[in-house]
């Protein structure tokens, strides 16, 4: 599977952040978790210590009380008012038990009407039985917290009053309280972490958002670069993308671009050269083919007329051989350059003087060469061209010093009058050609058709050069 | 106007407190407030016993001229005797040993029998743990025995006379932690019947005093505790209420008097005041049995007095 840039940085960004939150949010409610913990423990026992010691308050507070009315009854034994009040006290809320204790140990009163316990060895385990006697237990007690008070009637000790608060008090507040806050700590956490979900859900998303913006700032641009170098490859020359970094991308949107750049001289001149002569750098016979076709389609459709003009210098040879193939080159290039300017028409030329407007020129090979005119109102236009060509062969060419003059030979058909085939039209611009050179040459010829039986069709097939026209093999 | 009218009422008003005041000290003719009386050391709490049976014989006695029947709480018994002296209490509820005080010293009368609790005559009961040994009197020898408080007939006067009968010294002791000197009798007070049955059960003396009322009531001495005591002597029957009129009351209103207690049990409108005056059942006349053991005890208080006051 391809997965691109964008994606890559989303997913990478993300797994970072969830890591990040995972990390943080764990060491979080571990540090939550610790700390409620010990504010539990904390509150709780703080709680306990506060209870128990309001416990501790109150019990010693009804404890002295008890103890100053208890001292006339139990001076007096008096057991009636030792229940009476015993009883009260003990049904007091948070008491647990009431006991009185004579100075021997041995409890005068438990707070039972009939006095059960009356006698009994009073005592906790550890100071049990030293004469193999049971210590008395208190019944059904839970968790007391005991407080004792000596009665006396001045000096003189008559017993201890021993009182138990209940704590069970403390146990349930405790646990409610501790119920309370763990309830709250829990809700707390909760929001902890609901907390967490939303920053992780929302850093995700921004994650996402900076992924995506990473994507556009690289990818994007990657993209282009790589879709350009496509459409250059395919020899489409699209405009560069405009990439203005000054990182590696902008570098390769640079580099890239001067590739295409000499990529597309190189196959410019290679294809100048397919279509042009490399000598003249005129258009050559294939471009000729491609151009013409072109112009018998338009001159067809639009109802104009196209004429073609086969130019061929007399004597050609004659400077070849005795000025050198190099002459002859120079020759045909000051020709070509001749002629050229002639076609675009210069600002001085009036439109009488410039006959050659517009015309397309090639070069067929060897000193052969062909005017296309387009949209020609009359076949004195294309004649008056063809004149044209050749007064402006009358100036002397100046090759290496030497002042030199080349007449030519000019063959004429005009399409749709002749032909609205190339090959055919061609042929007859050729066959007028050679009827002008027959004639003697610097002189133009329009093609007729009584030349394809006279002695330069014999000649043209001498040669060959008919067959070769014809079968483009030229 | 209106002040000659204000001035008229404060003079009326001033006359009759006067006159109500002067009232009870004139040897009339005329008595118009009956004055009754009790020995209590908490008027407050006492007075509410009272009131009702003062408003019912307000009614009774109205035809007689009584206008206002009045109560006059005292705190002890020669007060009592004082006031009974100058004839300025008519009617007095008393114990059977009360009773033979007020008759003796203040000449009081006495009138008629009150029953309460549907329990007219009653007696004391000594008493001792069953595995005490004690059988008799006379076992409590050198032991001591709780009697109930110094006003109480059942619980102390009578069964002390029987004591001094055996011509014995009695050794007064403050708490039951002292023993009594050899060979006498020792003797404490328990303050209530809860503490004497209390202390004998737990062996804090060795015997105890109760009406014979008490000795069966179960919220005093439970049938568990009673089960684990023997009686170890009886006194004789005696009257547990008696009423008494001061010497030189009006016969004629004596007899009223007389006439309304004695049906009271069977007046409907009296219901209330009965149950509010000590839970009085009935009154009746003094049976021959009564005036005997009334007599009886008479004729120990001179010993009595002489041992114990």
């Amino acid at each position: 599977m391809k997965i691109n840039l964008g994606a890559r940085y989303s997913i990478v960004i993300s797994g970072a952040i969830l890591i990040i939150v995972a990390i943080l949010s764990v060491l979080q409610l571990v540090q939550y978790q610790n700390t409620s913990e010990q504010l539990r423990q904390i509150s709780s026992d703080t709680m306990r210590d506060n209870l128990v010691n309001q416990i501790l308050q109150r019990g010693e507070s009804v404890s002295s009380v008890l103890v100053e009315r208890l001292v006339n009854p139990v001076y007096r034994l008096d057991m009636l008012q030792m229940y009476e009040l015993i009883d009260e006290t003990a049904k007091l809320p948070g008491v647990s038990y009431v006991y009185l204790v004579d100075t021997d140990n041995r409890i005068i009163h438990d707070g039972t009407r009939d006095v059960a316990a009356y006698g009994q060895r009073w005592g906790t385990k550890d100071v049990a039985d030293t004469n193999g006697e049971a210590v008395f237990s208190v019944p059904d007690s839970p968790e007391a917290l005991q407080i004792s008070n000596p009665v006396s009637l001045a000096d003189t000790e008559l017993g201890v009053l021993y009182l138990g608060m209940s704590l069970a008090p403390v146990v349930e507040k405790t646990a409610a309280i501790d119920a309370n806050l763990g309830d709250m700590l829990r809700i707390h956490q909760s929001n902890n972490i609901k907390r967490l979900i939303a920053y992780s859900v929302v850093l995700l998303l921004a994650g996402t958002l900076l992924a995506l913006m990473i994507s556009r700032l690289f990818a994007r641009p990657i993209r282009q670069l790589a879709q350009f170098a496509v459409d250059v490859g395919q020899g489409q020359y699209v405009q560069p993308p405009h990439v203005d970094r000054a990182d590696e991308i902008g570098l390769l949107a640079t580099s890239l671009n001067e590739m295409s750049t000499n990529l597309r001289q190189s196959i410019g001149e290679a294809e100048f050269l397919a279509y042009h002569d490399s000598l003249t750098r005129l258009p050559n016979r294939a471009q000729l083919k491609r151009l013409l076709r072109a112009a018998i389609d338009v001159a067809l459709n639009d109802n104009t007329s196209l004429a073609i003009l086969l130019v061929d210098l007399d004597d050609f040879k004659n400077i070849n051989d005795t000025l050198g193939h190099e002459a002859g080159d120079e020759f045909l290039q000051a020709f070509a350059h001749r002629l050229s300017d002639s076609l675009v028409g210069h600002e001085s030329q009036t439109a009488v003087v410039a006959p050659l407007r517009n015309a397309t020129l090639t070069r067929l090979g060897g000193d052969e060469f062909t005017i296309v005119l387009e949209h020609v109102d009359s076949n004195e236009a294309a004649e008056r061209a063809a004149s044209y060509v050749l007064n402006l062969l009358m100036e002397p060419f100046n090759i290496k010093g030497h002042p030199i003059t080349v007449s030519a030979s000019i063959g004429i058909t005009f399409c749709p009058e002749h032909s609205d085939d190339m090959s055919e039209l061609l042929r007859g611009a050729d066959i007028a050609m050679y009827e002008a050179k027959a004639r003697g040459g610097n002189r133009y010829r329009v093609y007729e058709e009584s030349m394809d039986s006279n002695a330069a069709r014999q000649f043209l097939f001498q040669s060959g050069l008919y067959k070769a026209i014809t079968t483009d093999e030229l | 106007m209106e002040t000659t009218f204000a001035w008229q009422y404060l003079l009326r008003a001033v006359l009759l407190s006067l006159l109500l005041l002067l009232a009870p000290s004139i040897d009339a003719q005329q008595q118009r407030v009956l004055v009754m009386g009790a020995t209590h050391s908490n008027p407050k709490l006492h007075i509410g016993t009272m009131r009702p049976m003062a408003a019912y014989m307000e009614q009774k006695l109205r035809p007689l001229g009584i206008e206002h029947v009045e109560v006059l709480i005292v705190p002890d018994r020669s007060q009592m005797v004082n006031l009974l002296r100058d004839n300025r209490i008519d009617w007095v509820s008393e114990t059977a040993f009360g009773a033979t005080e007020l008759t003796q010293r203040a000449e009081a009368e006495l009138f008629l029998r009150k029953s309460t609790d549907g329990v007219g005559v009653y007696r004391s009961v000594f008493f001792a743990r069953r595995d005490s040994g004690i059988q008799d009197i006379d076992d409590l020898r050198g032991k001591t025995v709780a009697f109930e408080h110094l006003n109480s007939t059942s619980a102390f006067f009578v069964p002390a006379t029987m004591m001094l009968a055996k011509n014995l010294p009695l050794d007064a002791l403050v708490t039951p932690r002292e023993a009594p000197r050899k060979g006498e009798f020792g003797y404490v007070f328990s303050g209530n019947e809860y503490n004497t049955a209390i202390w004998v059960k737990l062996g804090l003396v060795d015997a105890g005093v109760l009406s014979s009322t008490d000795w069966v009531n179960e919220d005093i001495l439970p049938a568990t505790f009673r089960d684990e005591m023997t009686i170890v002597a009886e006194s004789g029957d005696y009257p547990r209420a008696v009423e008494l009129v001061r010497s030189g009351l009006d016969p004629e209103l004596k007899d009223a008097l007389r006439e309304s207690l004695l049906t009271m049990h069977d007046d409907p409108a009296a219901r209330s005041a009965l149950e509010a005056y000590g839970n009085t059942a009935r009154f009746d006349g003094l049976t021959p049995e009564d005036k005997a053991s009334l007599l009886e005890i008479s004729s120990r208080l001179e010993d009595f007095e002489e041992e114990f006051r």
